[in-house]
């Protein structure tokens, strides 16, 4: 699976990466590097089975600590 | 940033596929049993409230988008704040509508292909068309509106022999309360969403109204809605309506014309996807633009690959099952979507509006 997920993130720098770096927009080349990376690093541990973190349980403790802040049933 | 003119018409066809995209196939207002239909029309009333504060807004401030206006408003640090929540907003609740969108063809169609092939599919068309700009998007809004409509046209009239008066009676038979509570769970899914809408699209054609775009788009959005909820109510009762997870599509199963013209469910499946994948680009553009602004880039096109990959992998980890999704629904959307759907569009309203006070016409 995860050469799969390798191939699919090679082809997709190939695509989008290197025309960017040549656009010379240090900048934007940067923030793209950084989301790719990110992109690339969940993907790598989702194709070797690690459970990442759901937002929803995290947003769900916020709101009952400030539902029971307020005392709301 | 480059901005892209729509036109009233693709204004409107993309807000009235963006408010039914999820929700057609959903029982809305079922708090409140067999006046459901109240809480519908009570939802787009307060959904339009909203919108006259967004056109207000968006008339202080012509051509920017809300995060742009958050920016102007409340200066460089706590504009970033704003632009971080809501950008928090579009990602998480983005994430939902793509999981509940591949988790019903996974239930309904695709028993056996695993969700996370379903998503990659999605996206890989969502990103296309984010990547390809407003203009397109509104083209394709246009023309899929027309025929999102006839589909549900042709599902209603050919349901109409099947359809029983009694399902929706008696009137008002538990009281208002019930209507009221579950007028407010049904603007908080779908109608309060129209808020997104402010964040992506902000320039229009000259001599269009931004009011009377978001009016028209809410009229036939929330009868679209309207029509559904009453055509499954109408054929398979306020009871199973609410004990299935997808009614209109349950509804659709049951409608047929003798041996001649069966599974129609196969057509309102087909086009409720594909409006459930405007709804997926439209958040995901919201993202981008979004993330795009925090970093003060002046195109967002760039990162759409990048943003689309963590968006279909936000939205695989949020939930495990569509039974956990109501679940969480049930506990946390309303209070979740009030904060973005209410509290900081008023807030930004109020701002503006005392702004302009004090400083005259330009700001």
């Amino acid at each position: 699976m995860f050469v799969l997920v390798l191939a699919a993130f090679i082809v997709i720098a190939l695509l989008e990466m290197v025309p960017l770096y040549k656009g010379k927009n240090k900048k934007e080349f940067i923030l793209y590097c950084s989301l790719y990376s990110i992109a690339f690093i969940l993907s790598m541990l989702m194709s070797f089975g690690v459970k990442l973190p759901s937002v929803a349980n995290f947003i769900k403790v916020i709101v009952m600590f400030v539902k029971k802040g307020f005392k709301v049933e | 940033m480059k901005k892209e003119a729509l036109t009233g018409t693709q204004g409107s066809s993309l807000i009235i596929l963006y408010l039914t995209g999820n929700a057609a196939i959903m029982a809305l207002g079922s708090a409140a049993k067999e006046d459901f239909w109240l809480a519908i029309i009570g939802a787009v009333f307060l959904a339009w409230i909203v919108t006259l504060q967004l056109s207000y807004i968006s008339s202080v401030y012509p051509g920017k988008n809300l995060f742009e206006i958050c920016e102007s408003l409340f200066g460089k640090i706590i504009g970033k704040f704003f632009v971080i929540l809501f950008t928090f907003y579009t990602l998480q609740t983005g994430g939902i509508v793509l999981r509940n969108g591949t988790q019903f063809i996974n239930i309904n169609g695709l028993p056996n292909t695993p969700i996370m092939l379903l998503m990659v599919v999605i996206m890989f068309l969502t990103v296309y068309l984010v990547k390809n700009g407003v203009k397109v998007m509104g083209r394709w809004a246009e023309l899929l509106v027309i025929i999102f409509s006839l589909a549900i046209i042709i599902l209603i009239i050919m349901a109409m022999p099947k359809m029983n008066l009694e399902n929706i009676r008696p009137f008002l038979y538990r009281g208002i309360k019930p209507v009221i509570v579950s007028t407010f769970y049904t603007f908080g899914f779908p109608f309060g969403e129209i808020v997104t809408f402010s964040l992506v699209f902000s320039t229009f054609e000259k001599g269009e109204k931004v009011s009377k775009i978001y009016r028209n788009g809410l009229i036939i959005g929330g009868a679209i809605m309207l029509a559904t909820s009453l055509c499954s109510a109408l054929v398979i009762g306020v009871e199973n309506m609410n004990a299935t997870y997808y009614p209109t599509y349950f509804a659709a199963t049951k409608v047929s014309i003798k041996s001649f013209l069966q599974r129609n469910e196969v057509v309102i499946a087909g086009v409720i996807v594909i409006a459930s994948f405007t709804k997926t680009a439209i958040y995901l553009l919201a993202s981008c633009i979004g993330i795009a602004k925090l970093f003060n880039c002046k195109d967002y096109k760039f990162i759409v690959t990048p943003v689309g990959i963590i968006f279909m992998i936000w939205s695989f980890n949020l939930f495990k099952s569509v039974m956990e999704l109501r679940e969480w629904d049930l506990a946390v959307w309303k209070e979740f979507s009030l904060v973005f759907q209410v509290v900081l569009p008023t807030f930004i309203f109020i701002s503006a509006f005392i702004k302009k006070k004090i400083r005259g016409v330009s700001i």
